[in-house]
C-alpha cells in the first residue's frame, strides 16, 4: 500500500493495494525553482559513526589505514566497497580527540567520550546527574547556518534501542551514548530509530494540504497558550531549574519554527517516492538501508541538509549472522590482537560500509541542476575509537567521502601528524558547507585536505 | 556482619533521642577500636603521603566525623562491602571491620538525625515515556503503543525515571503534538477524516508451531491484538504470510488455513493452498536434505510467482464499533499425524539461517494490518467517551448550561491531568479555547481541542514541585499533592487516582497511619503490576530480553515464546514477593517460581502443561532457588555463545550487592581457548589468570567465584553438567570473607547472610521511587529504613513504607542547599 503524505489519496487507491512505489519524475522537474543555477544550490552536510571502533591494523594486514599516502592510495579492505567513488573518498588519518580521553576523571567512560566528543571536541563531564554537559557539535553549527530555510534544521537518526539496561558506562550517564548532536553544551537532540517516525517527521502524518494546514495552525496556537503558562511557571523556580524552563521554551520556538516552515511548503512539494515504512524492519541491513534512503530522500526534497547517523551505539552487542559473525560486536572489539578476530572485525566494518556505498550510489545517481546530489553533499564516515581493544582515540578512522573537488581533493590518503586535534577536521568540514566557525571543541584551526 | 537485636535496639533509641548521645560502654569500645584499625590499617596506603585511590585518612580529625560526611560514607561502603582492605592487602578480623564499620555510621546516622538533608529533585521530573503512556490510560481510558509515537528516554543511575536526564527536545516536543492529537480524537471519539494503518509485526523468531499463550484452543501460531477503533465504523483487517529466507511463500501438501476473528468471532478464513508433491527424478541428488525437500515440491516460475501473491487478497472488511476489540488471527491447528516434517524441528524457525521452512508444521504469519475508519457517518460513546463527558448538554439547553457543562468536564480533566486542586485561573485558558473551538464546530470538538491542550501542558507533562514564598531557605514538608504524586508515579507508575487526590487536598498525607494505608491499598491494586514491570524490569535487567541474541546454531530452541516467557517468570515472581510482602530476602532464596509449560520445558521440569503461568515449586533437589535460578537473568548476564562468570559475578555485585567493581583496563588480554597442545580449555582454567596475576585478582577474586558457583547454568539458563570443554563443571569457589562456595545454594546462602542485599535492595527503591541518583547524604536514610525493616524481617511492605517516610521522600531541600533544621520541626526517623 501506498502511505501517501503531501496529499491523501483516495481510499481505493488505498484499497487497491498497489505492491510498488510509485515512481516520479525528478525532483528538478516538478520543483522548478530549484532547477536554478547550480552554485546557489544549498550544500547537505551528514556524520555517519561506527560504533566500537575498527578493525585498524594488524601485522602484515592494513585493514583500515591504506599503506600508501597521497595520491597513491589504495583502497583498504574495510574501504574497498567506496572504489566506485574512489576519487570523491578521502582517507584521513592521524587525528585525535584528546578530550575523549579520561584526563583527570578516572578509569572509564572511554566509550561514552568516544560517542560525546565525536562531533563536539569536548570533554563530557562525568555525572549521571542534571549536570550532564559536553559541547555543542558540528553538526548543529551547521544546522544554524543551513537550517534555516529548511523544514527540519538536523536530523538525527539511529539504528540501536536505548532502552537496554547495564548498557552505559559507570559514572555516565546514558544519555551521553544515545546522540552524536548537541544543541547547546546541556541540551542533546535524541537519535530516532524508527523509519516511520522519521518518514512521519519529515512528510507528516497523511492529510490533504487544507487538513495539514489547518492542524499546523492549530498547534500554533496551542502552543502560544503553552509559552504563556511555562512562563508563569518559571517565575516560581529557583535559578538552578531555569535552564529547564529555557530547554522547553527553545524547544517550542524550534517547533513553531518547523510549523511555519512545512506551512510554507505545503504548494511547492511532491508525492514522496517511497512507501510509508511500517516499523523498525527485523534485520539491520534493511533498517541501515531504509534510514539511508529517508536521507536520500530528506536531502533530495531539500526537507533538511545537516544529519547525523549512528550505525549503533557504542557497547552494543549486536550479531551478525548474515554474515557469519555470532559474537556480540562488542565482545568481537575487544580482538585482543587474534587475527581471527581482527579479520572478523574488518568483514563487520567492511559490511557497514556497503550498505554506506548503496546509499552513495542513490546520491550519485540524483541529479541536482547539472551535478549529482552527492556532488552537493559531503559526509563525514567514521568511528570515534580507533583500536577498539585499548580504547584508544588516537589516530581516528576518517573519510571524508563526497562534495566537490573545490571542497577536499578526494581520491587520496592525507596523514596528519599524531595528536592534531580531530576538531580541526570539522572546521574544515563546516566551512565546506559554508557554515564558519571560529572555534569548535579543542580545535586549533581548520586542515587543508 | 550480623548485628544482635538489642544492638538495633540501642541505635533505633540514639536516633529516635533527640540528638542526645547516650554513652554507652561498648559505644565507646567500637569508636576505640574504630580509630585503632584506621591507624593501624588503613593509614599503610591511605597517608598524606601514599593516597592510595587518592584518599587520605591521615590527620583527619576522628571526633569530627560528620564534618566529612561524603568522605567516610565512601569508606564505609567499601569497607563494608569488603573491597577495602583489597585482597592482597592487610589483612581485618571481622571484629575490627564491625567495629570499624559501626562506628563510623553511628556518627554519620546521629548527625543526620539532627540535620536532615533530603535532597533536591529538579522542579520539573518529566514523564518517561511509559509514564506517559499509563497517565494517558488513566485519565482517559485510551490505550496507546508509545513505542510508535515517543522516543525512548535516557536512562541514568539504571532507571530511565531520573529527573534530571529527561530532558526536552524538539522532536520530543513535535511527538508530543502528534500524541496529543492522536489522543484527543480517540478520547472524544472525533474522527480526523483520515484513515490511519495500524501494522503489527510478528517476530521472526516466534515459534508458531502451536498454539499460542492466550490464543484461542484448536489453533497454532499467529497473533493477537487489542486494537482500540476510534470511532463507529469499518476497518479492513489485511494478512500476511511468513515468507522464507528467500522472500518466497513456502509450498506444504496440506492446505493452511488462516482465520481472522474479532472479539471470539470468525470473520474470515483464508486458505493456502496445498502443492502437490511431484515423485522425485533419479538424477536429483537426494543426499542433500534440503534439495530432498525442495524436490518434492517443483513449481514452475508461474505457479511460483501466484504463489507470492496468494495472500495479497487475504484481507477482510469489518464493522467495528468505537473502542476496544480483539483481533485474533491464528492457523487452524491440525492433528500432528499429518506433520509433513521428517523430524521434530527446533523451537526458534530457521535456527542458523537454514532455509528450509518445509520442515515446520504449516505456514506462519507475519503480520497483521489494520486500516480505518472507512464509511463512518456518526459516533456513538464508548468507555472513554464516558470518562470524558461527565456531563452531556441536552439538545435544547441554553448556551449557559452548555458552557457550564463545559467547564464540569474541563475541571474534572484538568484536575485530574494537573494533579491538584484547579482554580478558575487554571482553568480559564481552556475555557477560551473550548468556546473558540465550539463556536465553529460544536460542542465536541471544543472539549477535544481544551483536552489536547491538557496533552502538551508543562504542568502534564512535567511533575512540577515549585517553591512557595516561605519555602525558600529551608528544608521542607512537600505539598500534599506532589507526595500524592511521587506516591503514583513510584507504585503506579502513573497519575494518582481520585481517591489519592482525595486524601492530598484533605491534609491527611501528612499523617503517617493514612499514608501507610494508601501505600497498602495502591500495592494491592492491580495497577502496581506497572512497579513490577518498569523497577523490576530495569533493576534485574529484563528488558535486556528483547535484545538477548543467543547463537542459533547453539541455541536453536530459544525463540521468542521462550524470551517472552522467561520475562514474564520474573515479573510474576518480583510481583508475588510484593503482593504476598514476603521477605526481601526470599528474592533470593525462595522455592517457587511461575512457569508455563515452555518456560517449564526449558527447565527440564516435568508435569506443566498449557500456556498459562501457574506457580510451580521446586523440588527439594532441584538446587534452582529464586532470582539467580531464573532464565531471564542468566541468559542477560550471558554472551551470545557461552556463560561468562565474570559479568555474571559483577552484575550479582552491582545489583543485588550495590558494590560495583572497577572497570579493567583497557588492554586486557584475551581468553587462552586452548592449552599449549590445541585441547580446548574448561572456563575456569581459561580464567585462570584471573586468579594467578595479584593485578587480576584484586577484583576478580570477589568476581569470579560467584559466577563459577553459577557455572552449572548455561548460556540461555538451562542445567548442565558438562561445560564448554565436554568437562564436569566445577562450580566451586571461595569468597573473600571465607566462605566456601560449592554450588548456586550456597551463593544464595551467602547472600541472605550478608546484609548488603537489603541495603542494595533499598538503595535502587529508593532512587527509583525519588527520580535522583542518591548522595552520600542519603545514606543514613537507607541504613535507618534497613535497620527499620529488620523489626519485621525485612518484609517488602517494609521497605515501602521505609521509603515513604525518609526525609527524601517526604521532602525537598531549599535551593541554598546547607541549611539545618531543628529537630523539633522536623521530628525524628521513626
Amino acid at each position: 500500500m501506498i502511505f501517501v503524505t503531501k496529499r491523501a489519496l483516495s481510499r481505493r487507491t488505498l484499497l487497491r493495494g498497489v505492491g510498488t512505489a510509485i515512481s516520479l519524475p525528478l525532483l528538478s522537474a516538478m520543483v522548478p525553482a530549484l532547477s536554478a543555477t547550480a552554485p546557489s544550490l544549498p550544500k547537505r552536510i551528514g556524520f555517519i559513526y561506527m560504533p566500537n571502533g575498527v578493525a585498524m591494523n594488524f601485522t602484515g594486514m592494513d585493514y583500515w589505514t591504506p599503506r600508501e599516502l597521497g595520491r597513491d592510495m589504495q583502497l583498504s579492505p574495510i574501504l574497498a566497497p567506496l572504489a566506485p567513488f574512489r576519487d570523491r573518498v578521502s582517507v584521513v588519518s592521524g587525528l585525535t580527540h584528546h578530550q575523549a580521553d579520561a584526563l583527570d576523571d578516572g578509569a572509564n567512560g572511554d566509550h561514552t567520550r568516544a560517542t560525546s566528543s565525536w562531533l563536539t571536541g569536548a570533554h563530557s563531564k562525568r555525572t549521571e546527574g542534571a549536570d550532564v554537559e559536553t559541547g555543542v557539535s558540528a553538526d548543529q553549527i551547521a544546522a544554524q547556518a543551513l537550517g534555516n530555510d529548511t523544514a527540519l534544521p538536523s536530523l538525527e537518526l539511529g539504528i540501536d534501542q536505548n532502552f537496554l539496561s547495564g548498557q552505559c558506562e559507570n559514572g555516565y550517564s546514558c544519555i551521553y551514548l544515545n546522540t552524536l548532536a548537541w544543541r547547546t553544551a546541556t541540551s542533546p537532540l535524541p537519535t530516532e530509530i524508527n523509519p516511520r517516525l522519521v518518514f512521519e517527521r519529515l512528510f507528516g502524518d497523511g492529510g490533504t494540504v487544507e487538513q495539514r494546514t489547518a492542524l499546523a495552525q492549530e498547534n500554533r496556537s496551542l502552543l502560544d497558550s503553552v509559552t504563556d503558562e511555562i512562563t508563569r511557571l518559571s517565575k516560581r523556580v529557583g535559578p538552578a531549574d531555569r535552564r529547564q524552563v529555557d530547554d522547553f521554551v527553545e524547544s517550542v520556538r524550534a517547533v513553531e519554527r518547523r510549523i511555519q516552515a512545512i506551512e510554507s511548503l505545503t504548494d511547492e512539494t511532491d508525492v514522496p517516492p517511497m512507501q510509508k515504512p511500517r516499523g523498525i524492519p527485523e534485520n539491520f541491513q534493511d533498517h541501515v538501508k531504509l534510514m539511508y534512503e529517508l536521507q536520500w530522500l530528506a536531502f533530495r526534497s531539500d526537507l533538511t541538509r545537516v544529519t547525523t547517523f549512528m550505525l549503533g551505539r557504542e557497547l552494543n552487542f549486536r550479531t551478525y549472522p548474515e554474515i557469519g559473525i555470532d559474537e556480540g560486536h562488542h565482545g568481537l572489539s575487544h580482538h585482543q590482537d587474534r587475527a581471527e578476530q581482527l579479520e572478523k572485525l574488518a568483514r563487520l566494518n567492511a559490511y557497514q560500509t556497503s550498505l554506506f556505498a548503496w546509499f552513495l550510489e542513490k546520491l550519485r545517481s540524483t541529479p541536482e541542476g547539472d551535478e549529482s546530489l552527492l556532488d552537493r553533499s559531503i559526509f563525514l564516515y567514521g568511528a570515534g575509537l580507533s583500536n577498539p581493544n585499548l580504547h584508544a582515540h588516537v589516530n581516528l578512522p576518517l573519510a571524508v567521502v563526497g562534495g566537490t573537488p573545490s571542497q577536499h581533493k578526494g581520491g587520496q590518503h592525507i596523514a596528519f601528524p599524531e595528536h592534531t586535534p580531530m576538531s580541526n577536521l570539522l572546521l574544515s568540514m563546516l566551512s565546506m558547507v559554508g557554515a564558519e566557525a571560529v572555534q569548535l571543541g579543542d580545535s586549533s584551526g581548520p586542515l587543508t585536505i | 556482619m550480623n548485628r544482635s537485636f538489642a544492638r538495633i535496639a540501642r541505635i533505633a533509641q540514639i536516633v529516635a533521642a533527640t540528638g542526645v548521645v547516650l554513652a554507652c560502654e561498648s559505644i565507646k569500645n567500637e569508636a576505640n577500636t574504630g580509630k585503632a584499625v584506621i591507624s593501624s590499617v588503613c593509614l599503610d596506603c591511605h597517608s598524606d603521603a601514599e593516597r592510595a585511590g587518592e584518599l587520605t585518612l591521615e590527620g583527619r580529625d576522628l571526633y569530627e566525623i560528620a564534618s566529612h560526611a561524603a568522605v567516610w560514607e565512601k569508606v564505609v561502603r567499601k569497607v563494608r562491602s569488603g573491597m577495602m582492605p583489597p585482597i592482597d592487602g592487610p589483612k581485618l578480623d571481622a571484629e575490627s571491620r564491625a567495629g570499624l564499620i559501626n562506628w563510623l555510621e553511628d556518627e554519620l546516622d546521629r548527625a543526620a538525625a539532627m540535620r536532615p538533608r533530603p535532597g533536591r529533585i529538579p522542579a520539573f521530573h518529566r514523564l518517561n515515556r511509559n509514564e506517559y503512556q499509563n497517565a494517558i490510560h488513566d485519565l482517559l481510558d485510551v490505550d496507546i503503543e508509545v513505542s510508535g509515537l515517543l522516543p525512548s528516554d535516557d536512562s541514568s543511575y539504571g532507571f530511565d525515571n531520573i529527573a534530571g536526564v529527561l530532558k526536552v527536545s524538539p522532536l520530543l516536543l513535535e511527538r508530543y503534538l502528534v500524541a496529543a492529537e492522536k489522543v484527543s480524537r480517540l478520547a472524544v471519539g472525533v474522527p480526523t477524516g483520515q484513515e490511519s494503518i495500524d501494522y503489527y509485526r510478528v517476530p521472526d523468531d516466534l515459534s508458531q508451531e502451536g498454539r499460542l499463550p492466550d490464543l484461542p484452543f484448536g489453533t497454532r501460531g499467529g497473533t493477537s491484538i487489542d486494537y482500540t477503533a476510534p470511532i463507529d465504523a469499518e476497518y479492513v483487517v489485511a494478512a500476511k504470510l511468513a515468507r522464507d529466507m528467500n522472500e518466497q511463500v513456502p509450498a506444504w501438501s496440506e492446505p493452511q488455513h488462516l482465520e481472522i476473528s474479532v472479539d471470539g468471532a470468525r470473520v474470515a478464513l483464508f486458505t493456502l493452498d496445498g502443492v502437490k508433491e511431484s515423485p522425485p527424478e533419479d538424477e536429483r541428488d537426494l543426499t542433500n536434505q534440503i534439495v530432498q525437500i525442495r524436490s518434492r515440491f517443483r513449481l514452475s516460475p508461474a505457479d511460483r510467482a501466484a504463489r507470492n501473491r496468494a495472500d495479497d487478497d487475504w484481507q477482510v472488511r469489518v464493522q467495528l464499533s468505537a473502542g476496544r476489540h480483539e483481533v485474533v488471527a491464528a492457523f487452524i491447528s491440525t492433528t500432528a499425524t499429518l506433520d509433513e516434517g521428517s523430524r521434530l524441528p527446533f523451537e526458534r524457525p530457521y535456527p542458523g539461517y537454514i532455509n528450509i521452512p518445509e520442515t515446520r508444521r504449516g505456514a506462519y504469519l507475519r503480520s497483521i494490518e489494520i486500516t480505518g475508519p472507512f464509511d463512518a457517518p456518526d459516533r456513538t460513546s464508548d468507555r472513554s467517551r464516558e470518562r470524558v463527558f461527565v456531563c452531556a448538554p441536552a439538545k435544547d439547553d441554553q448556551s449557559e448550561r452548555i458552557a457550564e457543562c463545559a467547564r464540569r468536564i474541563l475541571s474534572t480533566l484538568v484536575r485530574r491531568g494537573y494533579r491538584r486542586n484547579v482554580s478558575d485561573s487554571d482553568i480559564e485558558p481552556f475555557m477560551n479555547l473550548y468556546y473558540e473551538a465550539s463556536a465553529k464546530e460544536g460542542f465536541d470538538e471544543g472539549i477535544r481541542i481544551a483536552l489536547k491542550r491538557l496533552l502538551i501542558s508543562p504542568e502534564f507533562i512535567y511533575r512540577v514541585e515549585v517553591n512557595t514564598d516561605e519555602e525558600e531557605g529551608e528544608p521542607h514538608h512537600v505539598s500534599g499533592f506532589d507526595l500524592a504524586s511521587r506516591l503514583s508515579f513510584f507504585l503506579w507508575s502513573s497519575i494518582p487516582d481520585d481517591e489519592l487526590l482525595n486524601v492530598a487536598a484533605s491534609g491527611r498525607l501528612g499523617d503517617r497511619a493514612e499514608l501507610v494505608r494508601q501505600v497498602q491499598r495502591m500495592v494491592a491494586d492491580p495497577k502496581s503490576e506497572r512497579f513490577a514491570k518498569n523497577f523490576a524490569g530495569q533493576w534485574l535487567f529484563l528488558r535486556n530480553l528483547d535484545a538477548a541474541v543467543p547463537v542459533q546454531t547453539k541455541f536453536p530452541d530459544f525463540d521468542d515464546t521462550l524470551r517472552q516467557g522467561l520475562r514474564r517468570e520474573t515479573e510474576l515472581f518480583f510481583a508475588s514477593v510484593v503482593s504476598e510482602d514476603r521477605p526481601v530476602t526470599d528474592l533470593l532464596r525462595a522455592d517457587y517460581s511461575f512457569m508455563n509449560e515452555r518456560v517449564a520445558r526449558h527447565y527440564g521440569i516435568r508435569g506443566v502443561k498449557g500456556s498459562h503461568f501457574r506457580r510451580v515449586t521446586f523440588d527439594h533437589d532441584n538446587p534452582r532457588r529464586g532470582l539467580l535460578g531464573q532464565g531471564s537473568i542468566l541468559t542477560v548476564t550471558s554472551r551470545p555463545d557461552r556463560t561468562s562468570p565474570v559479568v555474571r559475578g559483577k552484575w550479582v555485585l552491582e545489583n543485588l550487592f550495590g558494590t560495583a567493581p572497577p572497570d579493567p583496563p583497557a588492554d586486557v588480554p584475551g581468553l587462552v581457548e586452548t592449552d599449549g597442545a590445541g585441547t580446548a580449555l574448561s572456563m575456569r582454567d581459561r580464567l585462570a589468570a584471573h586468579r594467578n596475576n595479584p593485578a587480576c585478582a584484586s577484583c576478580h577474586a570477589v568476581m569470579d567465584p560467584i559466577g563459577f558457583s553459577l557455572e552449572n547454568y548455561d548460556a540461555v539458563g538451562r542445567w548442565r553438567v558438562l561445560g564448554d570443554a565436554e568437562e564436569t563443571i566445577d562450580a566451586s569457589g571461595t569468597l573473600p570473607d571465607g566462605t566456601i562456595l560449592t554450588g548456586p545454594s550456597e551463593l544464595n546462602e551467602a547472600l541472605v547472610a550478608s546484609d548488603l542485599f537489603v541495603q542494595a535492595l533499598t538503595e535502587k527503591l529508593l532512587t527509583y521511587s525519588l527520580g535522583r541518583g542518591l548522595e552520600t547524604f542519603d545514606m543514613p536514610s537507607v541504613r535507618a529504613i534497613v535497620r527499620e525493616s529488620a523489626r519485621d524481617e525485612h518484609r517488602f511492605s517494609s521497605l515501602l513504607v521505609g521509603i515513604v517516610m525518609s526525609p527524601a521522600f517526604r521532602m525537598r531541600s531549599a535551593s541554598s542547599e546547607n541549611s539545618a533544621v531543628q529537630v523539633a520541626a522536623i521530628g525524628p526517623v521513626e
